[in-house]
């Protein structure tokens, strides 16, 4: 791959990055305060992005990644919190081909808290298959590490795997873990149908749901209505 | 326009069970029809029938709504025509909100879609209305709700989807004094103000004194067996169904008791080797 396909990023600050290269590496390097990180992937053709770095204690971390790519996404996620530091994970992704994704967060000294909350949606003859992984070292107590993630398959359900992974090396700490993978219930289908829902109006709304992400997180940004304009138009056309 | 909905001689199967065995009525607009019977003997299956759930077969009978026929319609095709089921058991939906859920819903029933300020300023004087949370419409549908506020919900979305015929199944079960007021006072203004007709499915007479049933249905055995009006009502709250058992010579269907699980022991040795 030619240099000029990659970017590379040092995040400190608030930032919204559009993926328009075929590798992306991120490496934060959160001192202080709170930062809130958006990362768009809407590229056309495969894409690896790597992404690691530090929060240092006290500060805030939110990373949000939405990846509506038609073609191979590889991710690769590494980040640690130290002392009384927060890192809020929230991941949206659209399958429509192969997605693989790894994500480590590391809760490095006490008081540190890792959240992640991915929401995914696969679409027929497409693959995910996402390991999401809290660790909590030794001599990190009072730390949290929560995860849930949700899998909506429209396709296969055999193409789909979704592992959620803790690692604890000390005690007084907080851990959890959630995971729902397959098709919509048949009981959850008969509750929609009967508010008026069709079958393709059920997935449409899980798709918008779990793929749009709230107007909150973009708060910050000058061009967030034009932004949220851009993402509904993609996940209707990916999904449509 | 008045609703209507006819049913007749309806026969329905569960799992090759035969649950309703030929039953009759009809609803119409701004009538508050009480359903009530033992439990086990179709109250449940004559409303989730007539929604279409596809776990109950219909044998026998027809079920039409303005004159149109129901078992022909897909179940979103009923909801859309009208008809509304305020479920016993409300289902949670992660991942998808309140908002986004009534939004939807209304807008697959009409033919321009919701402006948002009406959306707003129509779910905000529900959540008012029936004293439930502010963040209501930003949390995902009965995700993390206590079982009140899952009832509760069902009538906001019975008061946002404004159906022509409505049917309540247990809805005051779970549901305190005062939140029980609150859902008999919204109901009763729907019925005042669109002229809805219910359909409303409860052994409390509390409930049912709040709403003035102006018609009253005894199912047992997957049959109206005695029908009245609100007094029918209050006489079942002083006597029970003995007396009907008794007048008609009828038995109601025992609820089948699962089978006993108990422990035959242990084949392990208590000495040690």
């Amino acid at each position: 791959m030619t240099e000029d396909r990659k970017q590379t990023l040092t995040i400190s600050q608030d930032a919204l990055i559009f993926i328009d290269q075929e590798r992306i590496d991120i490496d934060y390097q959160i001192d202080s305060g709170t930062v809130n990180v958006v990362i768009i992937n809407d590229h056309d053709s495969d894409v690896v992005i790597s992404d690691s770095g530090y929060v240092k204690s006290g500060a805030f971390l939110r990373v949000t990644y939405i990846d509506l790519a038609a073609g191979t996404t590889r991710q690769t996620s590494e980040i640690s919190a130290y002392e009384g530091a927060q890192i809020n994970l929230i991941g949206k992704y659209l399958c429509a081909d192969k997605k693989v994704i790894r994500q480590k967060l590391i809760c490095e000294e006490r008081h540190a808290a890792t959240i992640v909350d991915n929401s995914c949606v696969c679409l027929k003859d497409a693959t995910i298959d996402l390991i999401c992984e809290g660790t909590i070292k030794k001599g990190a107590k009072g730390t949290k590490s929560h995860q849930q993630s949700r899998c909506l398959t429209i396709g296969d359900p055999k193409n789909t795997r979704v592992e959620p992974v803790l690692y604890i090396d000390e005690n007084d700490v907080e851990a959890s873990h959630s995971l729902s993978c397959g098709t919509i219930d048949d009981e959850i289908m008969f509750y929609m149908n009967a508010r008026g829902l069709s079958y393709n109006d059920a997935l449409r709304l899980f798709t918008h749901s779990y793929l749009m992400p709230d107007e909150e997180l973009l708060e910050m940004f000058d061009n967030k209505d034009e932004v949220l304009a851009k993402l509904e138009k993609k996940v209707i056309e990916r999904y449509v | 326009m008045e609703n209507v909905l006819k049913i007749e001689n309806l026969h329905v199967n569960v799992e090759d069970k035969t649950i309703l065995k030929g039953l009759s009525m009809e609803v119409k607009s701004g009538e508050i029809h009480a359903i009530m019977g033992p439990n086990g003997n179709g109250k449940s299956t004559l409303l989730q029938t007539i929604m279409g759930h596809p776990k109950y077969i219909v044998t026998e009978g027809s079920i039409t709504y303005n004159g149109r026929d129901v078992l022909r319609m897909s179940v979103d095709e009923r909801s859309k025509a009208g008809l509304f089921l305020g479920m016993q058991y409300p289902l949670e939906i992660g991942g998808v909100t309140n908002s986004d859920f009534l939004r939807a819903a209304i807008n697959a029933r009409n033919e321009e879609n919701i402006s948002l300020f009406r959306f707003i300023k129509e779910i905000e004087k529900g959540i008012k209305k029936l004293e439930m949370k502010s963040d209501l419409a930003h949390r995902y549908v009965n995700d993390g709700f206590s079982g009140g506020e899952k009832k509760r919900n069902e009538i906001l979305q019975m008061m946002m989807l404004r159906p022509g015929i409505a049917m309540l199944d247990e809805i005051d079960s779970g549901l305190d004094v005062d939140a029980i007021k609150l859902v008999s006072d919204a109901t009763v203004e729907m019925i005042e103000t669109t002229g809805m007709g219910l359909m409303v499915v409860s052994h409390y007479q509390r409930f049912l004194s709040l709403l003035h049933p102006t018609h009253c249905h005894v199912i047992i055995d997957g049959r109206i067996v005695v029908e009245g009006d609100e007094e029918l009502v209050l006489k079942i709250d002083d006597d029970g169904y003995d007396w009907i058992y008794k007048e008609l010579d009828i038995k109601p269907i025992e609820k089948e008791e699962p089978p006993l699980v108990f422990s035959l022991g242990t084949c392990a040795r208590n000495k040690r080797l």
